[in-house]
């Protein structure tokens, strides 16, 4: 029963906030056209499709990491901050319960986003998709739990907005330049390729580009990049699990 | 069961500081506790130790029979807690944030009829920021009771609060207390200490000096009356030497005579209308819990 209030709470507090939620959709589908048309002009080696088709999946993927970390890291941090942590901790709920609301809800919001500026670059690219819907729905889940975990990792190393920020911008920026959203990663120095090429957002967008672009892509079209999100979920997840338990107030 | 919070030896040390150097009480049921101290003195790091938000350094704390560290889960569904400063989501009206609290504690509740016995029904839409001060009190009080808890723990709560809403707290409290409600407090007012516990614990320093009823603890130190008066005329302290009084404090324009003797009382009044020394804001009092500190420590008290 609480985690029915607590998953309908979350959402209410994210739709309410709607100049939050407005960015949250606005800039990426920006992002998106601005870099498009851009990009239209500009090599990346061959790629086989043009730019619009092949930048999505990218801009996808990092929506995806980008409401993970961000909503996630700074929305825990006010929390704790602002006491209203504590006011659950004198509840019988558990931290379980309380990170699934937090969770679950922001993957509706996830998935909303990739449904949005799907549509949009379908209206203004034409651009289609031409793979099966599983392995997106799964793609996009495994994104959504790997981020919204490193968020929460965040949140528990920095103890405070100042902290967050630089951590949170850092992620955000190495993996966007090095993720494979802009341009394929085999155009990057040989030594950088090595790490680019095991980043969680790099596989992220890998999966989504081959269900978007390939022609009836199922699972095993992605299936290595789903093992690898899998990978890093549990890396990622394990890790916020033992700093949690580290930190926990005795 | 009668004791339903025993604490007994509790210590607490951070890093290498103590704040609870070894602490013993119990609460009993229907009864209004309070944990009286200057700031500082661990009346927080005692409360959330009982609460389950910190764990002891050594020493027992059961609630309802359930221990502390091994049965948290099971005292917090049956305490309501007020902490000193409760934030809530803001996009939440004052109606959904009952609602959540409740359920998760299982129950199903109507958030407008317990917000009436609030005054706040007709906030049930507001959120949070929109409240006043008194008002957000109230509220928070309100989460603490929306799952009808066994036990109510108050940490400081009329901290903040203008005279008329601590007063309007102050009546809320004992209204819940006298409906059945085990209260446990804390509080640095000695006032509100003195009105609203039945029995009282004073902590200084993390160790407990003294408990029992706040009149038993006034009672018990020797019986001290205080005239205090604003004058504007020249007074010498030889003015009060036939009443043989304990002390004399005449920092113009205000003086204060302290006597042992009730019965000088109306007699200092008598030879001040005589004199015809013209005074303002009488005030007789009697030996306060303030005494009764400063008599433990031998410190003046600085909540």
């Amino acid at each position: 029963m609480s985690f029915y209030y607590l998953f309908g709470a979350n959402l209410k507090i994210l739709y309410r906030n709607w100049r939050g939620m407005f960015w949250n959709i606005i800039l990426p589908l920006a992002i998106y056209v601005a870099v498009a048309l851009l990009g239209s002009h500009f090599k990346f080696g061959d790629i086989g499709i043009n730019y619009a088709a092949y930048l999505l999946p990218g801009i996808l993927a990092m929506t995806i990491m980008q409401t993970g970390i961000y909503t996630l890291a700074y929305w825990l941090i006010e929390l704790k901050e602002n006491g209203v942590m504590k006011r659950f901790a004198v509840t019988p709920v558990s931290i379980a319960e309380l990170l699934g609301s937090l969770i679950g809800t922001r993957l509706v919001l996830i998935y909303i986003q990739v449904a949005l500026v799907s549509a949009v670059a379908y209206w203004i690219f034409g651009t289609k998709i031409y793979g099966e819907a599983l392995p997106i729905i799964i793609l996009v889940f495994l994104g959504g739990a790997i981020f919204l975990s490193l968020g929460f990792l965040i949140s528990i190393i920095a103890d405070s907005y100042e902290e967050a920020a630089p951590i949170s911008a850092g992620v955000n920026l190495l993996l966007t330049f090095l993720g494979n959203v802009f341009f394929p990663v085999a155009i990057l120095p040989r030594g950088i390729q090595a790490i680019a090429s095991k980043l969680p957002l790099t596989f992220l967008a890998d999966g989504l580009r081959n269900s978007y672009t390939l022609s009836g892509a199922g699972i095993s079209a992605s299936g290595e990049d789903i093992v690898a999100l899998l990978i890093w979920f549990f890396i990622i997840f394990g890790f916020a699990v033992y700093f949690y338990k580290l930190r926990r107030e005795k | 069961m009668d004791r339903i919070i025993s604490v007994t030896n509790l210590t607490k040390t951070y890093k290498n500081t103590p704040a609870l150097k070894g602490i013993s009480f119990n609460v009993k049921r229907g009864e209004i506790f309070g944990i009286l101290g200057p700031n500082g003195a661990g009346k927080t790091t005692t409360l959330e130790i009982i609460e389950g938000l910190r764990v002891q350094t050594s020493g027992q704390c059961a609630v309802l029979g359930y221990d502390n560290i091994s049965e948290s889960a099971e005292i917090k569904k049956k305490i309501g807690v007020q902490l000193q400063s409760s934030k809530y989501f803001n996009h939440l009206s004052l109606a959904e944030l009952l609602e959540l609290f409740a359920s998760l504690y299982g129950k199903k509740i109507n958030p407008v009829e317990i917000l009436k016995s609030f005054d706040l029904e007709g906030k049930a839409a507001a959120t949070v920021k929109e409240l006043s001060g008194g008002q957000k009190q109230r509220f928070t009080i309100a989460t603490a009771l929306a799952h009808n808890p066994e036990i109510l723990f108050l940490d400081e709560p009329t901290t903040g609060l203008d005279p008329k809403a601590r007063h309007d707290m102050w009546q809320l409290i004992k209204g819940l207390n006298r409906s059945g409600m085990t209260i446990i407090m804390t509080t640095h007012y000695m006032e509100e200490a003195e009105f609203l516990c039945h029995r009282l614990a004073i902590l200084d320093n993390g160790q407990i000096l003294k408990l029992d009823s706040p009149q038993s603890l006034i009672a018990e130190i020797s019986k001290i009356y205080k005239i205090s008066f604003f004058t504007e005329d020249k007074i010498s302290p030889d003015f009060f030497a036939e009443f043989q009084p304990k002390k004399i404090v005449l920092e113009y324009p205000k003086a204060i005579v302290e006597t042992e003797n009730f019965a000088a009382l109306p007699k200092i009044l008598n030879k001040l209308q005589k004199e015809k020394i013209r005074y303002s804001f009488l005030n007789v009092k009697s030996a306060t819990l303030e005494e009764v500190y400063l008599q433990l420590t031998g410190k003046e008290y600085e909540g």
